[in-house]
């Protein structure tokens, strides 16, 4: 097992550098071309849940009358969401299985980033241990860009505020409105702690992993878009006009 | 069913967090990568947050720096001139130590964490930074006589003979200064980053490369005289003894080369990399690697002799002294081990005996 995962890493390292090697040695541009290579490699594995998340948005109507239907008894909501689910051919839980397998492809992916960004000799170590002889020349990586050096938190916190703000409008357009009170509260307090959380943590790591973190949000963005359009970040007319009604 | 879904959604970004908080670490143990010196009868260890003074003959220890947090941690080889001991630290300082003492007599401030060990010649002291520059510094007051900028972080230790200070830069070159002024002599492109520092030996210059290469160049011109090819980044210092050089690589492999011509005599290979350079004495030649282990070769054969397990890798270079090898393995623990059989005569701190 530790052994494929070598070979999952040492394949994306060396990725990386190759990218790093064609692309003028600009090691934020490889990391930009590499994340879309990834996700549109991955978007069988994510596709079926926001296809699914994006149903599950034009079912609220329908899935609101049968809460509303069947308030008291809890059993007969279940079966008739069920039952719902089953005619319009979708499963809610299909989304998870995905997400799982491409957990592992992310992870290595995110860890061959920390390995290429090697900037102490223990890390080194780490990182000497996977380049191929061929690409060997090009370690240590230029770690400049822009008002960046890539090895080091960014010292502005530009990137801490960008990774926070396209985190949030990643999640706002992934999350279907939702009409369960107490479901809504919980992806509301999760749509603001998964953004300060991501916030938080760019602060303290290499500004290297802040520009993966915000071109993956930027590239995901992009993608949701083209599947559920804005989705919850613009609430649609009738919605507002609904609220305010209230 | 929605509360399910949104729930097993939460657990699995819950469990992204963890793995993310845990790889921002940077994947590397949070230890430090210790260095070892052995002068007038004392061990000076840097090793994590600490400098130890210890006795080579007991293991008892003498003083510690820093007294207070803060400082380090440390990864370099401490260089001893006289009354004072210097060392560097990643917390971007150089520190020169009374060496009876402990206490500080002076610091310099680079700009970036202190990887190499510095070099004592004379009245001056040499020291590189991961800021790309090599300093020359007063050793009796840390005052900044001269400075030269390389194109990229020196991890590498100056290696200072024939008032000319030799050292290699990631930036994939060695260059020669003059000790006196800072002035490039010469320089030399290796085919990877030089992190390793050199030895110089009858006229010529011994050093390894990210390239997997050993060079010998002319110490005076910088021509290259041979390279060696081996399997993996040879970052380890070469060892020269007679016509033979030393050599680790991280093939896992000590490589044995003859000095006129960079040919193989033979290779040992060890579980793990060999990022240290190894030390001689009377044919016996001391190996630390990756794996733990530090074996006694045949210097002449390369068969071995005996090895002894630490608890942790070992990057340290083994230093000798008084038929007595010590080393330091990554957790800090320092071994003093009988040269000829290597039985252990003492191990610091006194607690993991």
């Amino acid at each position: 097992m530790s052994q494929l995962w070598n070979l999952l890493l040492q394949a994306m390292v060396n990725s990386l550098l190759f990218l790093y090697n064609v692309l003028g040695h600009n090691f934020a541009l490889s990391m930009a071309v590499f994340t879309v290579l990834v996700r549109l490699l991955t978007l069988p594995l994510t596709l079926p849940a926001q296809r699914s998340s994006k149903v599950q948005q034009e079912l609220q109507p329908e899935i609101e009358q049968i809460r509303k239907k069947y308030a008291k008894d809890k059993e007969k909501q279940t079966q008739a969401m069920m039952g719902l689910y089953k005619e319009k051919g979708i499963n809610p839980m299909m989304g998870c299985l995905p997400m799982l397998i491409q957990l592992p492809i992310m992870w290595a992916f995110y860890q061959s980033i920390v390995k290429a960004l090697a900037n102490t000799p223990l890390q080194m170590i780490g990182l000497g241990e996977l380049v191929s002889s061929s690409l060997s020349q090009l370690v240590p990586l230029g770690s400049h860009f822009l008002w960046l050096d890539l090895g080091y938190p960014d010292p502005f916190y530009i990137l801490p505020i960008l990774v926070v703000a396209t985190t949030w409008i990643q999640q706002k357009m992934a999350t279907p409105p939702s009409t369960d009170s107490q479901a809504a509260s919980m992806t509301q307090s999760m749509q603001i702690t998964m953004p300060l959380m991501f916030g938080f943590i760019t602060m303290s790591v290499a500004s290297g992993l802040a520009v993966y973190f915000l071109i993956s949000n930027l590239v995901g963005i992009v993608i949701q878009y083209f599947i559920t359009g804005w989705g919850g970040l613009l609430p649609q007319r009738g919605e507002k006009k609904d609220k305010k009604g209230k | 069913m929605r509360k399910v879904m949104t729930r097993s959604k939460i657990v699995l970004w819950l469990l992204i967090i963890v793995a993310l908080l845990t790889g921002c670490r940077g994947g590397a143990p949070a230890t430090s990568w210790p260095g070892l010196t052995v002068a007038e009868g004392i061990v000076y260890v840097a090793a994590g947050a600490k400098v130890y003074a210890l006795e080579a003959e007991t293991g008892n220890q003498k003083w510690e720096f820093p007294s207070e947090e803060g400082k380090g941690p440390f990864y370099t080889t401490p260089a001893v001139e006289e009354s004072l001991v210097f060392v560097g630290s990643n917390d971007s300082n150089l520190y020169a130590l009374d060496a009876v003492t402990g206490n500080q007599r002076w610091v310099f401030a680079a700009q970036k964490p202190i990887i190499a060990g510095p070099a004592v010649a004379g009245d001056a002291v040499y020291v590189a930074s991961a800021d790309s520059k090599v300093y020359a510094l007063e050793a009796a007051t840390g005052v900044q006589r001269w400075e030269f900028t390389t194109g990229n972080w020196v991890w590498a230790a100056p290696l200072v003979a024939d008032d000319k200070v030799y050292v290699g830069s990631m930036d994939h070159k060695m260059y020669c200064l003059d000790a006196e002024n800072g002035q490039l002599v010469w320089e030399f492109e290796a085919g990877g980053a030089v992190a390793g520092p050199p030895t110089l030996a009858g006229g010529v210059l011994y050093f390894g490369a990210y390239d997997n290469k050993v060079y010998a160049l002319d110490a005076t011109t910088g021509e290259k005289k041979w390279e060696f090819q081996a399997g993996g980044w040879v970052w380890s210092q070469p060892l020269v003894v007679d016509d033979t050089v030393y050599v680790g690589s991280m093939d896992h492999k000590m490589y044995c080369l003859d000095a006129a011509s960079g040919q193989k005599k033979w290779e040992f290979t060890t579980g793990g990399a060999v990022l240290a350079g190894p030390a001689f004495a009377e044919g016996l030649l001391y190996v630390v690697s990756e794996d733990k282990q530090l074996y006694a070769l045949d210097a002449a054969t390369g068969q071995k002799r005996w090895w002894f397990a630490a608890k942790t890798k070992i990057f340290t270079p083994p230093a000798l002294a008084d038929g007595t090898v010590y080393t330091c393995s990554q957790d800090g623990r320092v071994y003093a081990l009988d040269a000829d059989n290597g039985n252990q005569r003492w191990v610091f701190p006194r607690t993991e005996q």
